[in-house]
């Protein structure tokens, strides 16, 4: 390589709309060779969608995108590939059954001259010396599988490499990272530096971002809030610009009260691979919020607690009494409710007719004098739902499928409220869903627990957490390392610090 | 958790509120009316076409053929319905009757019977077992089973034709103005079929394991028994179905029925039961059998060549499947137009 050709990246103006929601709406961005640009923001802010349309996964509805001088329209990711915009996903994505040099060069083997044939020592030299120029200690001929996460990261970045990478997209390369082995990839990432690539690293870790970063540029729902030199702002200020409350404050209308017999509690609750002992009480009436990073055990929490995972020890208690729970059938019996954050994949079957959805956990509610199910008291039980939970239908006959996301998160609700369940477990319930329908279901929660009803909110959104629970805890690596009492110390900005905070 | 992915709602255009009603309207009618268009276009278009069609002996012959299809139509919607398929119905069947026989020559009718009936429910039990607890695809599953029905047959009969009473063909041969008394006892299992699937809470948690086993799975919904259930009745059913035969033909032959799995299958898809779950009835499996019959009626009526027959019968199916594979997409342009 000559002289060094100019790399670089322009996004003006760039929109993204998606049915009931603006998900990028004039975002100018930019990143140049040898830099590492990071990209923060909350869940939804539209990280992902922006680098989804850099990498053509998507089409965007407005602006341009200009790449080392030229203006490109990708209509798929092979487009964005043949150009050497490679994006490396959070999952892994490498072959475990296949050794490194494999991995290094799939579907771009080297060959024999003028041969369909690989040329085996070729590679072999050339993944030695990739290894060897960035110390990493692997033999090339070993099974990826037997590799650490760190290592498989840092494989697939040499797989970019060797393919020619000119912008490389990381999508929380950390999350499922151990402290000392993100270390390592970082450290790794900035001996990238002086290859002329630019970098984009998407992350929520803030502390990572100021640490790696040349520049950081804050998104907040769909928006540049602002691009900072990363030498000359503080964790403080970039946490600062990613909340900004999009939700009414007046989500708790009305107070609230619990206490008496926990309606749940977990005593030292642990889960193989996921969970390492684990205490919580849930009152009646309570909100209690969790959250963490990605894979720090909350869904696999929810999942122990509604029989679709054994436990490997502790007890669970429901209502004072110690319980078991093998199946969901049995915590449903128990009263327990889990409403997944897979609405269409978990929560629906999309092609019934909301009475059918409404009714088909309480269907022995449903039954007539003959034992046969009447439709009437289907539909009337749902209607008195649809009316109270507002749930804008032309009709209870029509398919979930057709409803917004809100509303079918809201049929969702009137599914598990028709079992009379005293415990509900929310997993990000308002994934997916615009803002204005946010806000409802935040408030339809929080009438849930003055109603009485103990709920379990694990959120990845630290605006609604810290605007409807009651207690938020976080949970890291199986564990839960910090609570926040509301009129204490429960506040936005400490949740997002601690939930973000890598504790070693 | 956190920053886990910005999930943008994958709704398409036409799943906003107003004016889409009729899509859900299209798409379930859309599978009646054109299992029932079909049928009376063929069967007005015979009655023209072959002056012989329209007799009553034809007519009667038909019903009496149809028999067995028939019952085994109602337990095969059931599978369909909870998103699996059973192709081991021919052998079960064919198994149920050479132990039916078999048994009648030395035991008599009622533990004749009785055998037949228990085949069918073992074949059944282990194709659920295999499929709903062993995981193990029901495709293959089932054509394991097909073989392994089958097989046995042979093994019982040592390939040779098995006779029964006069006694029990009666039970066949009885009729009320032709129309044998077992057509009688096919439509009662029609209508308790029908009421089982709509309106029992059984029949409703088929549908939600066919549309979507997970979250039928959280909803407490047994998955596992239930697709044990759905191959139960249809192993009984096609027990029955082979009982039925015996006393219709008077003795049994282990090759007998051959193909008459994919028959019964084409004929619930033909009806409009999705191969694929959650969408189908009972009703319009009748409509798919006698579409399937009327169209070997008329090739035979038509005197085509009898090689010939089963390229027809091949092409429908596939035709079939693709309406099947398309049908929501048809139903979405039928709509918009």
């Amino acid at each position: 390589m000559g002289r060094e050709e100019r790399v670089e990246l322009r996004c003006k103006g760039i929109g993204k709309r998606f049915p009931g929601v603006i998900a990028l709406d004039g975002i100018d961005f930019e990143c140049v060779g040898g830099e590492i640009h990071g990209l923060v923001g909350e869940n939804g802010a539209g990280k992902s969608t922006l680098m989804k349309i850099v990498s053509g996964a998507y089409q965007k509805d407005e602006g341009s995108v200009v790449l080392c001088g030229k203006e490109v329209n990708f209509s798929n990711t092979r487009e964005a590939l043949r150009e050497k915009i490679i994006t490396l996903y959070q999952e892994s994505n490498v072959f475990e059954e296949q050794n490194v040099i494999e991995n290094i060069f799939t579907n771009h083997e080297m060959r024999l001259k003028r041969s369909p044939l690989t040329d085996l020592r070729r590679m072999e030299r050339a993944t030695r010396e990739l290894l060897e120029r960035y110390e990493l200690e692997i033999d090339p001929f070993q099974k990826v599988r037997l590799l650490s996460m760190d290592e498989k990261k840092m494989l697939e970045v040499l797989r970019a490499l060797t393919q020619g990478s000119k912008f490389l997209i990381l999508d929380e390369p950390t999350s499922s990272l151990t402290v000392a082995q993100s270390a390592k990839l970082l450290n790794f990432l900035r001996e990238l530096k002086n290859q002329n690539i630019g970098i984009i690293l998407i992350t929520h870790n803030i502390s990572e971002a100021l640490q790696v970063c040349d520049r950081i540029t804050v998104l907040r729902d769909g928006k540049v809030i602002g691009t900072l030199n990363a030498g000359q702002t503080s964790k403080e200020e970039v946490i600062r610009l990613m909340i900004g409350s999009n939700l009414s404050k007046a989500v708790r209308s009305g107070e609230r009260t619990f206490g008496g017999t926990p309606a749940l509690e977990v005593r030292h609750l642990e889960v193989r691979n996921a969970l390492r002992g684990v205490d919580l009480r849930l009152y009646p009436g309570q909100i209690l919020g969790i959250t963490g990073l990605v894979g720090s055990g909350g869904t696999r929490l929810a999942n122990a607690l509604f029989g679709m995972e054994r436990k490997a020890s502790g007890e669970i208690y429901i209502e004072g009494t110690r319980v078991s729970i093998g199946s969901p059938r049995k915590a449903i019996e128990r009263g327990v409710a889990y409403l997944t954050s897979d609405r269409k994949g978990e929560g629906l079957f999309l092609t019934m007719p909301i009475y059918e959805n409404v009714t088909i956990v309480a269907i022995r509610k449903m039954l007539n004098r003959l034992g046969l199910v009447s439709r009437r008291r289907q539909h009337a039980a749902s209607k008195g739902h649809v009316d109270s939970l507002h749930i804008k239908t032309p009709s209870i006959a029509t398919t979930v499928e057709q409803l917004s996301g809100g509303n079918q998160q809201k049929v969702v609700v009137a599914k598990w409220l028709e079992t009379n369940a005293r415990i509900i477990i929310l997993e990000d319930p308002t994934l997916g869903i615009d803002v204005g329908a946010k806000t409802e279901i935040l408030r339809l929660i929080h009438a849930l627990a003055q109603a009485g009803k103990g709920v379990l909110l694990l959120s990845t959104e630290i605006d609604e957490l810290s605007q409807l629970c009651d207690t938020v805890l976080i949970l890291y690596k199986g564990r839960i390392v910090r609570e926040f009492q509301r009129g204490h110390d429960l506040t936005e900005e400490a949740i997002l610090s601690a939930a973000t905070r890598a504790y070693s | 958790m956190l920053g886990a992915k910005a999930m943008p709602p994958k709704e398409h255009a036409l799943s906003t509120i107003n004016g889409s009603r009729t899509v859900t309207w299209m798409q379930t009618s859309f599978n009646v009316i054109q299992a029932l268009t079909v049928f009376v276009v063929m069967f007005v278009a015979m009655t023209l076409l072959f002056p012989t069609f329209h007799t009553y002996l034809n007519l009667t012959n038909l019903l009496k053929q149809q028999v067995p299809n028939l019952i085994v139509a109602i337990g095969m919607t059931f599978i369909l319905i909870s998103a699996e398929i059973d192709i081991s119905v021919g052998g079960t069947m064919v198994l149920a009757s050479v132990l039916t026989a078999k048994t009648m020559q030395a035991g008599g009718i009622y533990l004749g019977v009785l055998v037949g009936l228990a085949a069918g429910a073992g074949a059944g039990l282990v194709n659920g077992f295999l499929v709903a607890k062993g995981r193990i695809p029901s495709f293959i599953a089932t054509l394991g089973m097909m073989y392994m029905t089958r097989s046995i047959a042979y093994v019982v009969t040592r390939g040779f034709s098995v006779p029964v009473s006069t006694d029990f063909q009666k039970l066949f041969a009885a009729n009320f103005h032709d129309i044998p008394y077992v057509v009688f006892f096919v439509i009662l299992l029609y209508v308790i079929a029908f009421i089982v699937l709509t309106r029992t809470i059984f029949g409703k948690q088929v549908y939600a394991t066919g549309i979507n086993i997970k979250a039928a799975e959280l909803c407490g919904i047994p998955v596992v028994a239930v697709k044990m259930k759905c191959f139960v009745i249809t192993g009984v059913l096609a027990g029955v179905a082979g009982i039925i035969l015996v006393s219709r033909i008077g003795a049994v032959e282990p090759n007998l029925g051959t193909g008459f799995e994919f028959s019964v299958i084409s004929a619930v898809v033909i009806g409009g039961t999705s191969l694929f779950g959650g969408v189908g009835n009972v009703f319009q499996s009748v409509l798919g059998v006698f579409i399937i019959s009327l169209i070997k009626n008329g090739l035979n009526l038509g005197h085509v060549n009898l090689f010939w027959q089963d390229f027809v019968t091949g092409a429908v199916i596939v035709v079939a499947v693709l309406i099947d594979t398309w049908r929501k997409r048809i139903a979405e342009v039928l709509s918009l137009g």
